[in-house]
């Protein structure tokens, strides 16, 4: 019995003691590996940990290829990750000083955020990029990442986008004789005669199961009949307001005249994506980042089997409206201030954004660049449509009527609001009251 | 009186043993779970990001926010309902297939496993498929209905805010597997002798269930209901997976509720941090009641 006692008690120390010893191990074991990977760094070569949410690797791969080329001293090991991922995850490991050289910079309050952390690019890009480099950089995109970065300059830009776009089918739009609609009145034509022929397929999609996206279609309308967006974001006005009233309706009007059907509401990003690269919709609405959907190129290295597609801005709700979207700085990438390895990863950006780096993404059309003397390759429109469509987007952009500076956690809960509306659950007018009471919460 | 001072003594090494023994388990549950608590509660009271960089006191205006938020009481009406369907499928399905399978018949191991597996399936999983199952235009659900020409019955399952919550509960019936176990073993419980004098004085076999096993398992009831109960504050992949808390947020719940709040770009996790003591304070009270339940019938 007294001998069960000890071996007991043994057991008992011995179980506590292996367990603070297992705590006490990993932990040396971790700053070992610290060890070893600091002087794996100081070697002749120079890794680059970058991180991101956009690119993929896939579309930046022949990028990064090309300036390791060029730098066969310096290597980009790249972590991609989806975007709310992203925004929840790089924070943290910024915090706790992870080993990351350049990071993604989304440019919300992501961007505000993670400033701290960001080195000051006003003094290590003269080295990498010459002293004139502002020259070659868009002024409006300077001014747009500084006002993020409390004035400084820590963030530079890969891409602009504008949203919502619609991407339409040609082949499809040609079959039932129609034109690009560019009236309201055009689309419920179109959107008749498609029916018509088609009462399988949809006349158009957007992800409206995603309350983000939802709140992208009803900002687009919002931007569409003036600058109220702005005026919400940076001057105070309410959202319980005319203007957000008028967009929320006449986001409504597209689906009570047959233009959208409710069962849009059921899609999210990936199937209403292959809704229209199966051919199985008219016109697809999204951000200008998918506009490699016009090139036939970049189709087919995606297995998009669509024959011909082009690009519109959403015809207007009323006819006092603008053909027009809401655009901003999109795909920022700054350079992380605690890193050992800040002029190689100064090079890297700049390559990415002034150099031929930005030449050679650019021909992933995720976007338009930053770079001021950029042109497309215009090798990748094989048709009159994708290339008028690419056109029509440069032009979306570059007249918006309002930025795209949304506040992530706020769309959610404004894009949900909208479905409630849609779904008829709600009025618009409840709708907005609410809105501007979460607005208002001190959440944001 | 030296007998006595003995068994003090061998009680006290008992408990030594004991409480080293407990040692590694207090550790862990001090520095995890302690800290867990110290974290939220302490964050609940600030102002500040996730990267925990410029803090600020900010006393109970969270918890003002948190409660002012109808969003956080929709949600936390949602858990309760997604529990209840858990529950009703557990205490209707669960207890009348438990008895089917408490009979002798054929198959009966395989009936057994047939319902329980669902249980062992991540719920990620079952909620991918079913919300695959109900989508509108490709859902197999909507693709039967329009294959026996019944067309018009074809639904908006996920994205219709009077049928999304209901759509989100049918998923509850796939998950009685643990209320049969429960049942199952209880059942064996139950002495014979009881059922054959119910069958002397003329119960029929509906009497028997409703009058005698029925009301002789209710602790079983209680056990299911309870766990279940403080089981929906755990749910997050069913609801995340199948609508994401839409349409409009009418299938929300506490889970989705507070991982989304964490996963926005600059929020406040303080925020986050009394939605979960709130929440958490809900759940302890349920547990009190529970334990009051259960000690009470000993």
């Amino acid at each position: 019995m007294k001998a069960n006692k000890v071996l007991a008690m043994t057991l008992a120390m011995a179980m506590t003691a292996g367990m603070l010893a297992g705590c006490g191990s990993s932990e040396k074991e971790v700053k070992e590996t610290k060890k070893v990977e600091d002087s794996a760094s100081e070697g002749e070569q120079i890794t680059l940990n970058y991180w991101t949410w956009f690119p993929s690797k896939d579309q930046i791969q022949e990028t990064v290829d090309a300036f390791e080329k060029e730098n066969p001293d310096i290597k980009i090991n790249m972590t991609v990750m989806e975007s709310k991922a992203f925004q929840e995850k790089v924070p943290l490991a910024l915090s706790t000083e992870e080993d990351i050289d350049v990071i993604g910079v989304q440019p919300s309050a992501f961007a505000e955020e993670v400033q701290d952390y960001l080195a000051n690019l006003d003094e290590l890009m003269p080295e990498a990029a010459g002293e004139d480099w502002k020259d070659a950089y868009s002024e409006k995109c300077l001014e747009q990442g500084n006002q993020l970065t409390g004035g400084d300059t820590k963030m530079l830009v890969l891409t602009n986008s504008g949203s919502m776009v619609g991407f339409y089918n040609a082949a499809l739009l040609k079959e039932i004789g129609a034109e690009v609609p560019k009236t309201f009145e055009e689309y419920k034509a179109v959107a008749e005669a498609f029916k018509e022929k088609y009462p399988d397929k949809y006349v158009s999609v957007f992800a409206g199961k995603d309350s983000w996206v939802v709140d992208e279609m009803m900002l687009t309308v919002l931007g569409q009949q003036g600058d109220y967006y702005n005026k919400w974001r940076y001057d105070g006005e309410p959202v319980d307001s005319e203007e957000f009233k008028e967009a929320i309706n006449g986001l409504k009007k597209y689906f009570d005249e047959g233009i959208f059907s409710a069962d849009v509401l059921d899609l999210d990003y990936a199937s209403a994506t292959e809704e229209f690269t199966n051919g199985d919709a008219l016109v697809y609405y999204m951000g200008s980042w998918e506009a490699p959907l016009l090139s036939k190129t970049l189709r087919d290295k995606n297995g998009i089997e669509l024959e011909n597609v082009g690009a519109m801005a959403l015809p207007t709700a009323e006819d006092d409206g603008q053909l027009t979207v809401r655009s901003y700085i999109d795909s920022g990438i700054g350079v992380v201030d605690y890193s050992e390895k800040k002029e190689a990863a100064a090079k890297f950006v700049a390559y990415m954004t002034l150099g031929d780096g930005a030449d050679i993404f650019g021909k992933q059309l995720t976007g338009t660049s930053a770079k001021k003397d950029f042109a497309v390759d215009e090798s990748l429109f094989d048709t009159e449509e994708s290339k008028a469509g690419w056109d029509t987007i440069v032009d979306l952009i570059n007249t918006a009527t309002a930025d795209r500076n949304n506040v992530s956690g706020y769309s959610d809960v404004e894009g949900a609001a909208v479905q409630s509306v849609l779904n008829g659950s709600v009025s618009t007018e409840s709708a907005l009251e609410d809105l501007q009471k979460e607005w208002t919460s001190g959440k944001y | 009186m030296t007998g006595k001072k003995t068994g003090l003594k061998v009680a006290k090494k008992n408990n030594r043993a004991g409480f080293l023994f407990l040692l590694p388990l207090i550790v862990i549950f001090i520095g995890l779970l302690g800290y867990s608590f110290y974290f939220l509660i302490s964050n609940s009271f600030r102002d500040v990001t996730i990267t925990f960089r410029r803090s600020e006191f900010v006393g109970l205006a969270n918890y003002q926010t948190i409660f002012k938020d109808k969003s956080f009481w929709k949600s936390l009406l949602n858990t309760f309902i997604l529990s209840t369907a858990n529950i009703f499928c557990g205490l209707t399905f669960g207890f009348i297939i438990a008895i089917i399978l408490n009979f002798k018949i054929k198959g009966k191991r395989f009936f057994h496993a047939l319902f329980f597996i669902p249980s062992m399936l991540p719920i990620a999983l079952m909620a991918t498929v079913f919300g695959s199952m109900l989508e509108y235009k490709n859902g197999i659900v909507n693709q039967i209905l329009r294959g026996v020409g019944l067309g018009a019955l074809a639904q908006r399952w996920l994205a219709d805010p009077k049928l999304a919550m209901g759509a989100v509960c049918s998923v509850s019936i796939f998950m009685i597997g643990i209320p049969i176990m429960y049942y199952t073993a209880d059942l064996t419980t139950i002495s014979r002798s009881i059922l054959e004098a119910a069958t002397i004085d003329g119960a029929g076999m509906k009497d028997q269930l409703l009058l005698i096993i029925f009301p002789v398992l209710k602790n079983t009831h209680k056990t299911i209901i309870l766990s279940m109960l403080l089981g929906g504050f755990r749910e997050m992949e069913r609801v995340y997976l199948m609508t994401d808390g839409g349409p409009g947020g009418c299938t929300e719940i506490i889970g989705t509720y507070i991982y989304r709040a964490t996963r926005s770009a600059g929020s406040n996790i303080g925020l986050v941090c009394a939605a979960a003591i709130i929440v958490l304070i809900v759940a302890f009270i349920i547990s009190f009641i529970q334990l009051k339940l259960t000690s009470k019938n000993g």
